[in-house]
């Protein structure tokens, strides 16, 4: 599971990317990750599923327990690049699609943490 | 592996209900779809390969507590659907601890078997001989033969 972090922007965002299943067996280590960067402060997070090609109901409940983690201390959660046609289907089914704002890349998810607490950053 | 006399289809696993062998039974539950006919689309395996995964955690999550334990896997494709029976040596599953999310609500957990009876056409559970019977299946349907398209 590859996580890079990007920190070069206007607003501290941490693009957090896990790869392959993100199932019952590997959810805990993303769930310890993304506990740990709202911990220390980085309360904007990008979860990029490009690379996730299986998703089950213990990954939804990291995402639930990072929005819920990020939103309290101000911050948010987003998603990006949901492709596996599984992974966009669980989404659906559970209407999480409505809940969290979804974008087509990475880049893009991080763009709009800008454009939502930096209106002045150029884009 | 599986087992095919004309349109049928049959294969069988045993594992150990832990989260470590999820991966291998989704590579079983997906790859009997996928080898079961040109009408058993990648989006079925999908369905099928998520289904039972879920069944099988809550398996290994609730009815052996976490605890591990065997779990056999049956899968069958008669020409019409898809089936898959899950047969566990743990407690029993109580239906009442199993109520529908709120989904404008999201919460953390309570979302394995709203997503299976999403995902398939039919689902049954039945306790027999001290042994939990999870039964699930998905309509796939052949296409209409040639004598059939001709009316």
């Amino acid at each position: 599971m590859t996580m890079p972090i990007v920190r070069d922007r206007t607003v501290p965002i941490a693009i957090v990317a896990p790869a392959g299943r993100l199932d019952a067996l590997t959810a805990p280590a993303l769930r310890e990750r993304c506990s740990n960067l709202v911990d220390q402060g980085t309360i904007r997070l990008v979860i990029d599923l490009e690379a996730v090609d299986f998703m089950d109901s213990a990954g939804l409940a990291v995402l639930v327990r990072a929005l819920r983690a990020a939103r309290s201390s101000g911050g948010d959660v987003k998603l990006s690049a949901p492709t596996a046609s599984s992974v966009a289907r669980i989404l659906e089914l559970t209407r999480f699609d409505r809940v969290f704002d979804i974008a087509a890349t990475a880049d893009a998810a991080a763009d709009r943490f800008l454009s939502t607490h930096a209106p002045g950053a150029r884009r | 592996m599986p087992e095919s006399t004309g349109s049928r289809r049959i294969a069988s696993l045993r594992l150990e209900a832990n989260h470590a062998a999820m991966a291998a039974l989704g590579e079983f539950s997906r790859g009997f779809v996928l080898g079961a006919g040109p009408s058993a689309a990648a989006s079925v395996a999908d369905r099928m390969e998520l289904a039972v995964h879920e069944l099988a955690v809550n398996v290994a999550d609730h009815a052996y507590a976490g605890r591990s334990g065997p779990l056999a896997v049956h899968l069958r494709w008669d020409g019409l659907a898809v089936t898959a029976e899950l047969v566990d040596a743990g407690s029993a599953f109580d239906p009442a601890s199993a109520t529908d999310p709120d989904l404008d609500h999201p919460r953390v957990d309570g979302y394995g078997l709203f997503l299976v009876r999403a995902l398939v056409d039919d689902l049954v559970y039945r306790r027999d001989d001290n042994r939990n019977h999870w039964t699930i299946s998905i309509n796939i349907g052949e296409p209409a033969t040639p004598a059939q398209k001709e009316d």
